[in-house]
């Protein structure tokens, strides 16, 4: 069940469960699967997208976001912020993907290079269930560490 | 759950004629699975699946009426027009999963070179719904599918395509990302090799306790270690006993199936033995630094010994020369 978007900048002002189809409806999202968990708007002006996983696999929680952001800025809707909540990488994903803990940036290991969906400036962010406060905790107070690399 | 393929990687085949095989696998897979997978599109990407993992969407097809051929046949168009990309190339395979009366989407993908190392040559899954979080959960909800998807997959279908060029090595069935380094998270296996199983539970005990168990194994090669446990009396029984004790049941007709019973069977299977088999035998072997000091011992004694005899050589030449 959803529920509701991680309150990263406080309680969200407005909330979509985009796991109810006629929430997607009137975003004009569509019904293939490749759609995200939620959107929210935060008081501090955050449109966020949000992607919870329980599986550990990260690509497709990439994909689920990109197809997302890409069909909600098509709608003229805003997204300033991407996030992936989940328990941990699989191995193999570990070696692929390295989450920068102060900044919580997902980065292709081998480039060293912050991912990014195409229309939005902040790099994806990724907290763990285990650390959820504290990730939370770093997002609020380094808001300036969204825009490195 | 999802499943991931790996096929051998020497082959004498040319990347063309490599890609195009897989290919083909891929159009057996999806036979196979035509009751339960419905493919409704094909995607062919440059250098990665993704634009944000710096992916190029070189084209996007859609299924025309029930002929599947002609998403295979496209993605072959697409590996002969653009051969300097051959090894680049991934192909994505969306559809629906229908399992009883859920329908869900979800791919089969293509990996390219680069990628196959993370998600195998062939991956397959759900995207994950409210009620599924992978095709584990959704498998599950019929009795019949389970054991068609599982258990007669991993069984025949390696069988099917044995004359295929490059075979089936693996067949991983598990939860999120399942991998020869993450044999705790499968729910089923096919290896073409019966030792194939302890060599993943090695690489994967390698990986879960970091540099110090990787030091130990460093001097030696996977093979000769999973041979030598192999040449020890009675651990083929001792394996068999852990297996039954874990309630993972294993097939054996050349190649192995091993399908457990529990979610946790495998976690707790692959525990036991790293802690009762590979860690002590980590502990056991001469390490790097034992193996180093060795060979300068015998170094040290040989070069000591050709010293003196260079010095006493030296020594009688002068005698000689007076």
């Amino acid at each position: 069940m959803f529920r509701g978007c991680t309150p990263v900048f406080g309680k969200p002002e407005v909330e979509y469960d985009l796991n109810d189809p006629e929430q997607r409806d009137k975003l004009g999202i569509s019904h293939d699967g490749k759609y995200a968990d939620g959107y929210c708007h935060f008081r501090n002006c955050t449109w966020l997208v949000e992607e919870r996983k329980g599986a550990h696999h990260i690509k497709v929680a990439i994909e689920q976001l990109e197809s997302t952001v890409k069909q909600l800025l098509a709608k003229g809707h805003k997204v300033t912020m991407t996030i992936i909540r989940m328990q941990k990488f699989s191995r193999a994903e570990q070696r692929r993907f390295y989450v920068d803990p102060r900044s919580h940036n997902v980065r292709l290991s081998k480039k060293a290079k912050d991912i990014r969906i195409a229309g939005i400036d902040t790099p994806v962010k990724v907290v763990f269930e285990a650390n959820l406060e504290h990730d939370l905790a770093d997002l609020r107070e380094n808001p300036w560490a969204s825009l490195s690399v | 759950m999802g499943f991931v393929i790996s096929l051998e990687t020497r082959t004498e085949l040319r990347p063309l004629e490599e890609a195009e095989a897989k290919l083909i696998l891929a159009r057996k897979i999806m036979d196979y699975l035509r009751s339960y997978f419905v493919p409704k599109a094909l995607e062919s990407w440059s250098i990665a699946p993704l634009e944000s993992l710096d992916g190029k969407l070189v084209e996007r097809v859609s299924r025309r009426g029930s002929d599947m051929e002609s998403l295979i046949s496209s993605a072959k168009a697409i590996l002969e027009s653009r051969p300097w990309e051959v090894d680049t190339l991934t192909f994505k395979i969306e559809g629906e999963w229908i399992i009883g009366k859920n329908r869900v989407g979800g791919y089969l993908t293509i990996h390219n070179k680069e990628w196959r190392s993370t998600y195998g040559d062939l991956e397959s899954n759900i995207y994950p719904t409210v009620e599924f979080s992978d095709l584990a959960s959704l498998v599950k909800t019929d009795k019949e599918a389970e054991t068609r998807l599982v258990s007669d997959f991993l069984r025949d279908f390696p069988t099917k395509v044995y004359r295929e060029t490059p075979k089936v090595n693996r067949i991983y069935f598990g939860f999120g990302v399942p991998s020869r380094i993450d044999v705790d998270s499968l729910v089923a296996v096919y290896y073409s090799s019966d030792v194939a199983f302890i060599k993943d539970c090695l690489y994967t005990t390698k990986e879960e306790e970091g540099p110090k168990i990787k030091e130990s194994f460093e001097p030696y090669k996977e093979n000769f270690i999973v041979n030598g446990l192999k040449q020890v009396p009675a651990f083929q029984e001792y394996l068999d006993g852990l297996l039954s004790k874990h309630n993972v049941s294993k097939e054996i007709v050349g190649s192995m199936t091993l399908h457990a019973e529990g979610k946790d069977s495998f976690k707790t299977l692959f525990d036991e033995i790293s802690n009762e088999i590979i860690k002590p035998l980590a502990e056991g072997l001469p390490d790097k630094d034992a193996i180093l000091d060795r060979i300068r011992v015998a170094l040290v004694e040989k070069t000591t010994r050709q010293a003196k005899l260079d010095f006493g050589n030296r020594r009688r030449d002068r005698t000689d020369e007076s």
